[in-house]
């Protein structure tokens, strides 16, 4: 008996209390038949359905989720729905970018009074999903011989691969100014005289800013809080960490007013802070400096080509004059995003769970991330255990995408994530992924106002919903 | 110890002869994905010898896997079964992934890397012996390489190894010059010495004429090589200083303000732990699949909030000041005191991989 029922396709239908589940009720009394392979589980309302409760129903081996509530209008806590609506929207097109099979992952509105629509959105569903059965499918592919001692690439991967190498060759330039030397000592004196007035006149406890690091090529985080210190601040193309990250840190609010360095992209970032309620402007002091981006491995880094901002839009005190924007070099975070859009979802599929192979773990991309600012993230928890601690497949697919997912709206694009990543995960494709949806449905950038709600707690009664059935 | 000469070409024929035995190769190689790392070697003759990449993570994995099942344990009919995996092979799969349960033959180990193994000795074989380790230690074969290619983190030469070193090795291959191999054969040379019964073992296991006794002036030869060689490698480093052997100083400075100075820019991620070669802290779960649950052994980092927050909401280490001080005492006296070795191989890795640049070498030669 038990046996029987795990071979038969499973689909797990997430509903809602008084809208779909009620419709499905409504079918049961008005005797429809309807497909057998869907598991209904009930929920308070569609707002209340983590992208969680999905990764975990696919981890224990669904073969399709469909996730049911009311019509917008008609949500019982009013407005439930429209807020799911956006969720969804991303996180559907999140999973379609890892390669998921859009047939997998499916979404209606049933009222209580459409008994009939249930049957039928479910009939579709579990047809749809059926028409997969001859595929393989697995959620998280087990890799035997795990990430650093790996197996090698797919073949269709590979090409992938060479494809992605291909875009990146294309867009590597190398600092050619000559002036550049001269134009960071000059804003290094700038920046260390301002860090001494600010320190003696007391508007700040400490400045934060950059100093030479024990590596050629590298620029360090430093707390400068005596005059002193202040002659260690430099700046150069190598001040590539976003300091951003340290202003809710404990040790770093004990400090009390804080003057930080920022580039155009960090800014950004304390204006997302300032935003989230994370940050009182009063108590951080923004030095802006005109950037002409910054180097990663001897090159310029990826997010800084198709970077037009020279100076921050918000600061304080500004170092050093903005740079004419030199001739557009490309754009190969999109590029490459198009590359993927643009494979078979089974291809990108294998590539995504390579990529999550190497994952081992360490949340250095959680830690650098100056949004990652949850006091106990979820992957912490234990009771219940969302995202399983080892680093077995299930757990780093799991992490990755919740990473993702609730960066939503909220990620400004530094792509610290991607650059420390040990492993060398291209995070910054997926965060970029949702950016780009984000622009395009609801035609928000993170990072722009403090004033503005985040898209994600936020709706319009007319959001696209062409993908709810 | 014997040594040996043996050309390159013969090494190579002897790994294929290993591969062809069922057995693993695992060697530093770069991938497609464009990662340097210990891979499993397939194809013996498109493997990089000389000049093959500092891999960016130690093979600690082979001997402590990132995840190992301890026990698993299911419900049958109201009765709880317990699957001891201590004595059994699959442990080290996490449910569904089939262990790989060939020996292991690693080939061209760092110096620094092969050291760290001393480490994991100390601890995992300490009375009672770690079973999985046991095991682990049992299937592997450590072939240590000279190093030639030291990188801008490197500080080996600090804490008394060099690029030259055989700590924890089974058997060691030095590079001959070309000048001295030409007399004897066009193919690269490398001098053999076999340090351990395992060593020898592996070796004698191949049948082939190609092993040429060592005569009494080739290890006088092999000495000065190594000098010449540590001597080069040495000039290539950064300066840095020999660390002081003796954890006094620091450890005297527990209450010393300027470690929250040090580790005000500390993030409290993982990856100084994880990439470490020595690091060997982990964390217990409980894990469930479909009805089965088991009880896994995980990595686990010192630099993290929860490592010590203890179940009644305390946190001994509350702050990146607390724990970042905690990993520099115990690589450099606690485990000193109680071994007479660092917990560090000066690798490196822990610099170049930490997103803000902290450099423990640094913060160690602070109390020289």
């Amino acid at each position: 008996m038990k046996e029987q029922t795990e071979q038969k396709t499973k689909i797990a239908a997430f509903v809602c209390n008084w809208c779909s589940y009620a419709g499905a009720d409504a079918a049961g009394t008005s005797r429809l038949q309807y497909d057998d392979s869907v598991w209904i589980v009930r929920f308070p309302c569609t707002g209340r359905i983590d992208p969680l409760f999905i990764i975990k129903a696919f981890e224990q081996g669904v073969d399709g989720v469909l996730v049911s509530g009311c019509h917008p209008g008609d949500c019982h806590y009013a407005t439930g729905n429209l807020f799911a609506r956006r969720r969804f929207t991303i996180f559907r097109t999140l999973m379609l970018f890892l390669g998921l099979d859009e047939r997998r992952l499916q979404f209606s509105w049933v009222s209580a009074a459409e008994g009939a629509k249930w049957a039928s959105v479910v009939n579709t569903v579990a047809g749809a999903v059926k028409e997969l059965n001859g595929e393989p499918f697995t959620w998280a592919i087990p890799m035997p011989l795990r990430g650093a001692i790996g197996a090698s690439d797919g073949e269709a991967v590979q090409t992938l691969r060479e494809n992605i190498k291909a875009i990146e060759q294309t867009h590597r330039f190398t600092f050619g100014d000559q002036m550049i030397e001269t134009r960071e000592a000059a804003m290094t004196e700038e920046l260390r005289l301002r860090a001494k007035q600010l320190l003696e006149a007391g508007e700040v406890n400490a400045v934060l800013g950059y100093a030479n690091g024990t590596l050629p090529r590298t620029a360090i985080p430093l707390f400068a809080l005596s005059l002193e210190a202040t002659d260690q601040l430099v700046w150069n193309r190598h001040c590539r960490t976003n300091l951003a990250v340290y202003l809710a840190r404990p040790l770093v609010r004990k400090l009390g007013k804080l003057a930080v360095v920022v580039k155009p992209c960090d800014a950004k970032a304390v204006l997302g802070l300032l935003q989230e309620h994370q940050v009182q402007r009063e108590n951080v002091h923004l030095i802006g400096m005109a950037c002409t981006g910054v180097e990663e491995r001897g090159a310029i880094a990826p997010k800084c080509l198709s970077c037009t901002q020279r100076m921050p839009d918000l600061f304080d005190t500004k170092i050093g004059t903005a740079q004419e924007q030199p001739a557009t070099r490309g754009n190969p975070i999109d590029e490459t995003v198009r590359l993927l859009d643009n494979a078979s979802p089974q291809e990108r599929w294998n590539f995504w769970q390579e990529e999550f192979s190497r994952c081992i773990r360490c949340y250095a991309c959680r830690a650098v991330c100056p949004f990652c600012y949850c006091e106990t993230c979820i992957t912490d928890k234990h009771r219940p255990q969302w995202i399983t601690p080892s680093a077995r497949s299930e757990g780093t697919m799991a992490w990755n995408i919740v990473r993702a997912a609730h960066l939503a709206g909220r990620c400004v694009g530094c792509n610290e994530c991607a650059r420390v990543c040990p492993a060398n995960i291209r995070l910054d494709l997926l965060n970029r992924k949702i950016a780009l949806e984000i622009k395009n449905e609801f035609d928000y950038e993170a990072g722009q106002s403090v004033e503005s709600a985040p898209p994600l707690v936020a709706y319009r009664p007319d959001d696209s919903q062409e993908f709810i059935r | 110890m014997n040594i040996y000469l043996i050309q390159e070409r013969h090494l190579r024929e002897w790994l294929a002869d290993i591969i062809a035995s069922g057995r693993r190769v695992v060697a530093p190689q770069h991938g497609d994905d464009g990662f340097a790392n210990y891979r499993d070697v397939e194809n013996v003759e498109a493997m990089m010898f000389h000049g093959a990449p500092k891999p960016d993570f130690s093979f600690k994995r082979l001997l402590f896997p990132q995840t190992e099942q301890l026990f698993r344990y299911h419900w049958d009919e109201g009765r709880l079964v317990v699957e001891d995996l201590s004595a059994d092979e699959r442990a080290s799969a996490a449910a569904g992934e089939e262990r790989d349960k060939r020996e292991v033959v690693l080939f061209g180990a760092m110096p620094c890397d092969a050291a760290s193994r001393l480490a994991f000795d100390h601890v995992f074989l300490a009375d009672p012996p770690d079973p999985f380790y046991v095991r682990h230690r049992r299937n592997l074969t450590v072939i240590g390489l000279g190093c030639d290619h030291p990188q801008p983190e490197c500080f080996c030469t600090s804490v008394g190894l060099s690029p030259v070193s055989t700590k924890g090795c089974d058997i060691f291959l030095t590079p001959l010059e070309m000048e001295v191999c030409n007399g004897v054969d066009s193919s690269p040379g490398y001098v053999t010495e076999i340090l351990t019964k395992k060593g020898e073992m592996l070796l004698k296991n191949v049948e082939g004429e190609w092993i040429k006794p060592g005569r009494q002036e080739q290890k006088v030869y092999l000495e000065k090589l190594k000098a010449a060689r540590e001597h080069k490698m040495r000039s290539e480093m950064l300066p840095r200083r020999e660390l002081s052997p003796s954890p006094e100083a620091m450890k005297n400075d527990f209450e010393n303000p300027i470690w929250e100075e040090i580790a005000r820019t500390c993030l409290s991620c993982g990856v100084c732990a994880f990439v470490c070669p020595t690091c060997h802290c982990y964390d217990l779960t409980e894990e469930r699949d479909g009805h089965i649950w088991s009880r896994c052994r995980n990595w686990d980092s010192c630099g993290y909030g929860y490592f010590t927050l203890h179940a009644s909401g305390h946190n001994p280490r509350p702050t990146a000041m607390e724990r970042y001080r905690q990993r520099a005492m115990h690589k450099f006296c606690y485990f000193l005191e109680a071994t007479g070795a660092n917990m560090c191989v000066g690798c490196g890795r822990c610099i170049k991989f930490c997103p803000v640049g902290l450099d423990i070498y640094q913060v160690r030669a602070r109390w020289q």
